[in-house]
């Protein structure tokens, strides 16, 4: 019965997040200077008057908002997000191709920055002070200021250009058929955007834990867990995990927002042709079918990032799940 | 023990991915060209030419690549070098004399790349598809078209609604589709057509792998796969550099670059770089929409300052300046255009440009350098659009060099969108350049100021001109038309609407060993990248 209730709670909250998303995304991007006809004829047209005319009546751009606005609703509300203005196909199948790149880049990123951000934690934490916390501290604290492209461009000059050791980007070699193309030679092409990705989303992780991890270690039951002699292995793996896992999985969880930001820069560095390019190139095209379809994908994506949060905190901590809300 | 340890840890991935690629089956002779040994194989080239062509559709309908770039189908006519048109898929073509009626003969033996033949209900399938979807295609305008049928099966006959010369542009930018097997799904990536290409895999944002039409009507061209890769430039340039492509476009100011193996090439463009100046005082006017904008330049609506700038600045030296000296000094559109106009005339004149400024009233009296008149000082912004640094770069030194008239250029930058609302008040760096002199209409006609996107951002209006240009449209015969346009430019011209600065040229390195036949090559139209590959059906190894 409570759990009827929940899924009823989430379910609703999630159309309005989706509803609230696609008015506000449409409103913004209606009322930016973008002028959709010259997006799509391009600004060296020298198309006549009359040619113009039927595009805009074709796109229904001359119609006012709150009708353009429902047209474009009721065709959502029947599967069709309309065709995207850059690539000439249906906006879902382009998010759905590019989804298919990026989600096995993020999901390479966000394990290993997850998994690696959290041992490195405990490591810098139960060693708090020492050369190794300092470093991690000061690398942690650099990367979480440096621009992805940025740390991209870095990556991409030392290992592609100086050492030529991996390809300089795209997911496949150059001029090579999808049929030849092995899954040796996609993670081949994988490994550097997939090193930037893991670098710049591995700080927040690590910095978490480690404060977590001391403050815990200075908590009045490891002391008293401390007196009865447990080693600090013992005490870590006894007391400490389950206490530092909580705010991992949040901020990995959480983290799915900044993943697809970061993925949009690393995307673009590495020629990798996942959604974040496929968002670059929306964008600066004022491609707005495919605009508003990767807002309400990205909405989705975050929304359900954080439910899964939400659900594992139930796993992690059974106190949370007795409360029974655990969204 | 660190650094032992990170060195340990990168080896063990090294082998890790080693072992992981070999062992997938990639032997040394699939990497051939890596790490400087620029030697490509045989019979197959990587080329970067910019993001154009994976920007749009390849589907003709759908307005595949403007101004003719189609490697995939071909049109009725083609652009030759010397800038005229020549038969294509028709051989011969004939206007009647109300300049209605377009009559082609059509090339016989011809087969569309999938085996069927190419016949003229083909024609009359594409022309009738885009005239209907006109709405897909934003790069043929059929608007003007009424009729288009059949003779027999090697002659098509077009009915215009009104005389409208440019139509032959049309019938050489719109590539033919087969009748019986077009699929507007597939063709967008795949299409089908009567080219020298044929397109084995398109990756979006990736790559677009084409091989040689072994049937195409002039024969199979030389090369046999072309991969075209799409990536950022400055990737582009370290792929170059580690010897992984054989043709980069690349940026004037890269040209000082030297890479092994690679030669940089120029190549002759219409591409002209010019910034407007608003002819008219400064005002507020109602757009077509009922909303107010603010127009004109109290500044550059005087035709003294105007003149004197086109007449004053050193155009060589804003070259030299902005672009490593590559580039031609332009005064108008380029003499490589049938319908160009060639009149021209000496610039840096600065001590003539000074006096014309002094007898308008301009003077300095404050002794900043710049020059006033009834309290207003000589200066206007000119804006370079969107992150192109290159027009950046240009709209600088012409300020640096018009500061020495006493006019003062503030150069700033805006979207392609803010210009949009600054153009009509405001200096804008554009770039215009195409086969089709329809972008004269898009520029003098008065009747598009306010209207079009980008039309007539000046606010120039001139009876003689607008005259002149419905004179051209009109024309029953090619000649009269392009003397029609002619004379646009001339009456136009003589009241300096735009600032012509520089016919640019298109840079690219190129590989050693190619041979990118620069006999068969056309002047470039606009848009950097796309237009090399024009020709290249006639491409070779040396």
């Amino acid at each position: 019965m409570i759990r009827t209730k929940q899924t009823v709670s989430i379910l609703v909250r999630m159309v309005l997040l989706l509803v609230a998303v696609c008015v506000i995304a449409f409103l913004l991007i209606t009322s930016s200077p973008i002028d959709p006809l010259v997006s799509y004829i391009g600004t060296n047209s020298t198309l006549s008057e009359e040619a113009k005319q039927e595009i805009s009546d074709y796109w229904g751009l001359n119609d006012p908002l709150p009708e353009r606005f429902s047209a474009w609703a009721t065709n959502v509300l029947h599967g069709d997000f309309g065709d995207s203005i850059t690539y000439k196909k249906p906006v879902r199948d382009v998010i759905w191709e590019r989804f298919s790149y990026s989600a096995v880049l993020m999901l390479i990123a966000w394990t290993a920055s997850g998994v690696l951000g959290f041992l490195i934690g405990i490591a810098a934490g139960m060693r708090k002070g020492s050369l190794f916390d300092k470093m991690v501290k000061t690398f942690c604290l650099c990367l979480q200021s440096a621009p992805t492209f940025w740390l991209g461009l870095l990556i991409l000059s030392l290992f592609a250009v100086t050492l030529g050791w991996f390809p300089i980007g795209m997911a496949a070699p150059m001029g090579k058929l999808a049929s030849d193309v092995t899954l040796g030679d996609r993670a081949y092409h994988l490994v550097l955007p997939a090193l930037t990705l893991t670098i710049v989303s591995i700080s927040k992780i690590t910095l978490y834990t480690r404060q977590k991890l001391i403050e815990t270690m200075g908590s009045d039951y490891i002391l008293f867990a401390k007196a009865r002699g447990e080693s600090d292995r013992q005490l870590v793996i006894r007391h400490v995990l389950r206490n530092i896992a909580l705010p991992a999985v949040t901020i990995q969880f959480a983290s799915f927002s900044e993943l697809f930001g970061g993925m949009a820069l690393a995307e673009t560095v590495f020629a990798y042709p996942g959604i974040g390019t496929a968002t670059t190139a929306a964008a600066l095209n004022g491609d707005v079918p495919l605009l508003l379809g990767i807002a309400i994908f990205c909405a989705l994506f975050v929304f359900s990032g954080n439910l899964i949060a939400n659900i594992l905190y139930g796993v992690l901590d059974p106190r949370v799940k007795e409360g029974g809300d655990y969204v | 023990m660190k650094k032992k340890l990170a060195l340990v840890l990168s080896v063990l991935l090294m082998i890790t991915i080693t072992a992981c690629s070999s062992g997938a089956g990639k032997t040394v002779e699939d990497t051939p060209f890596q790490n400087g040994s620029a030697q490509p194989p045989a019979d197959e080239i990587v080329a970067y030419v910019g993001g154009t062509i994976f920007d749009s559709s390849l589907d003709p309908v759908k307005g595949a690549m403007s101004y003719g770039y189609s490697f995939t189908n071909c049109a009725l006519l083609r652009v030759n070098p010397d800038s005229n048109y020549e038969g294509d898929m028709a051989t011969e073509w004939s206007i009647s004399d109300d300049a209605l009626v377009y009559t082609y003969t059509l090339r016989e033996n011809v087969k569309f790349s999938d085996g069927s033949d190419f016949t003229a209900d083909d024609v009359v399938f594409t022309y009738n598809t885009v005239k209907e979807n006109q709405a897909h295609n934003e790069n043929v305008d059929l608007t003007k078209l009424a009729s288009v049928k059949a003779l027999n099966n090697y002659t098509v006959q077009f009915t215009l609604s009104e005389p409208y010369s440019p139509f032959l542009d049309a019938t050489a930018c719109l590539g033919i589709v087969p009748s019986d097997s077009y699929d507007s799904k597939t063709f967008d990536q795949y299409p089908i057509g009567t080219g020298a290409w044929i397109v084995t895999q398109y990756d979006s944002n990736q790559q677009i792998i084409v091989r040689a039409n072994e049937n195409y009507y002039e024969g199979a061209p030389a090369i046999k796969k072309v991969t075209f890769v799409s990536m950022n430039s400055e990737a582009a340039f370290s792929n170059a550099k580690s010897g992984q492509l054989d043709i980069v476009m690349i940026g004037p100011n890269y040209t000082a670059e030297k890479v092994a193996h690679m030669t940089t090439e120029r190549f002759e463009t219409m591409d002209i770089r010019m910034i407007n100046l608003p002819v008219l005082k400064e005002q507020t006017m109602k757009n077509p929409d009922g909303k107010e904008i603010k127009v004109g330049n109290n500044v550059t609506s005087d035709i003294s300052v105007r003149k004197a700038l086109a007449i004053g600045i050193d155009r060589q030296t804003i070259i030299n300046h902005a672009f490593n000296g590559i580039g031609k000094p332009a005064v108008s559109f380029t003499a490589n255009l049938q319908w160009a106009n060639t009149d021209t005339y000496q610039d840096n004149r600065k001590e003539e440009a000074a006096a014309l400024l002094q007898d308008a009233g301009w003077v300095d009296t404050d002794g900043d350098g710049i020059r006033e008149k009834n309290g207003i000082k000589c200066e206007f912004d000119v804006y370079a659009p969107g992150s192109d640094n290159e027009r950046f770069l240009l709209a600088n030194a012409v300020a640096e060099d018009a500061l020495q008239l006493g006019v003062k250029i503030n150069v700033k930058t805006a979207s392609w969108d803010e210009v949009a609302h600054l153009q009509s008040n405001s200096g804008i760096v554009w770039g215009w350049g195409q086969y089709s002199p329809t972008v004269l209409n898009s520029l003098f006609n008065s009747q598009l100021f306010l209207k079009g996107a980008y039309d007539n951002v000046s606010g120039y209006s001139n009876p003689q001109v607008d005259a002149d240009i419905q004179k051209a449209f009109t024309s029953t015969s090619h000649d009269s038309a392009i003397a029609a346009w002619k004379a646009v430019q001339a009456t136009a011209n003589q009241d300096y609407p735009y600032l012509y600065i520089v016919n640019i040229e298109h840079c690219y390195l190129v590989n050693d060993s190619l041979n990118l036949s620069l006999d068969t090559q056309i002047a470039h139209p606009h848009g950097h990248g796309s237009p090399i590959i024009c020709n290249m059906k006639d491409w070779n190894y040396k």
